[in-house]
């Protein structure tokens, strides 16, 4: 038995929620009856990996009833997974798809009793800002789950006053001034959608993998900060207050961008 | 400024104080929007 290879094993394991046997067997260069050991041997450690039967039969970790042995105390995998959840939506620059992605992994093993201690203590925080919106961490893990293992899902989805049900093949999450936006293929429209997070629920992950299409744009962030952005340039107007810019940007925040002093008068915005 | 919604432009320019004089330019429908969604809201606060 090589401990190397058990772990490699256990990385393919974390890496891609299924696994087909004869490909991890293939990767791991072994055979089916030292595969079948191996994986014997990562449940005795009490990871809990399902055997998938069928054609499309294989291997599945899933989360466990004990945090696995690396490894962390409960105590030490709570104080983990809040510290992701709150970089995950704190906007920290650059660093959220870093946490939504570790956060995926670390969602994925993590024991029911954790989890609700870390959803119960992960409500007590609140956005560091007031334009950031809350997003629920375990949706936001959810989501980069099935991002990462292309899967199809279901959900609602609220724009103004109407609620539509979508279903989508996910591809990035990704963070634009402090919100967090899902880009996806929209299968019933038959086209590439980006949709706000905080406006999505009853996510359903279907269980569906679908081969991935190329993507709109090489950089998925990219396309969907400019998309973003040309939405929020849709409805343009100029207030000339009589006001002093400074009272004005104090008052208005960054919706006082770009405002500039005019003469006796003060332009707000363009 | 700019908006997402006209709902978000008309939230905006809510928190002009009472006591500045100010006026708007822009697109003429969305001024349209503007000023019905203003109508409404004080027709039902009256």
């Amino acid at each position: 038995m090589s401990a190397a290879r058990v772990l490699a094993l256990l990385d393919l394991l974390q890496s891609h929620r299924q696994w087909a046997g004869p490909e991890l067997a293939r990767r791991l260069e072994v055979t089916d009856r030292t595969l079948r050991r191996d994986v014997e041997r990562l449940r005795d450690l009490g990871y809990r990996i399902e055997t998938t039967r069928g054609t499309a039969g294989g291997y599945r970790l899933e989360a466990g009833s004990s945090v696995p042995p690396l490894l962390l105390t409960d105590a030490e995998a709570v104080t983990m997974a809040i510290g992701l959840r709150l970089a995950a939506e704190q906007g920290i620059a650059d660093a959220e798809q870093v946490a939504a992605g570790a956060l995926a992994k670390f969602e994925q093993v993590l024991p029911a009793p954790v989890r609700e201690r870390v959803a119960a203590l992960s409500s007590l925080s609140r956005p560091a800002t007031p334009d950031a919106i809350p997003v629920a961490a375990e949706l936001l893990g959810q989501l980069a789950l099935v991002c990462r293992d292309h899967e199809r899902v279901r959900f609602r989805y609220r724009s103004g006053d109407v609620e539509t049900r979508r279903v989508v093949e996910p591809y990035a999450l990704v963070a634009v001034r402090q919100r967090w936006f899902l880009l996806c293929w929209d299968l019933e429209r038959g086209g590439w959608r980006t949709f706000r997070v905080d406006r999505l629920s009853e996510l359903f992950a279907t269980r569906l993998n679908f081969s991935p299409r190329p993507l709109p744009a090489p950089d998925p962030a990219a396309y969907v900060m400019a998309s973003v952005e040309s939405l929020s340039k849709r409805y343009r107007v100029e207030a000339i207050l009589d006001l002093p810019l400074e009272r004005m940007v104090e008052r208005f925040g960054r919706w006082s961008e770009g405002a500039v002093a005019e003469g006796p008068k003060q332009r707000a915005g363009r | 400024m700019s908006a997402e919604t006209p709902e978000l432009v008309l939230g905006v320019l809510a928190w002009i104080p009472n006591d500045i004089a100010f006026e708007l330019r822009g697109d003429p429908d969305l001024l349209t929007i503007l000023g019905e969604r203003a109508d409404r809201i004080a027709a039902a606060a009256r």
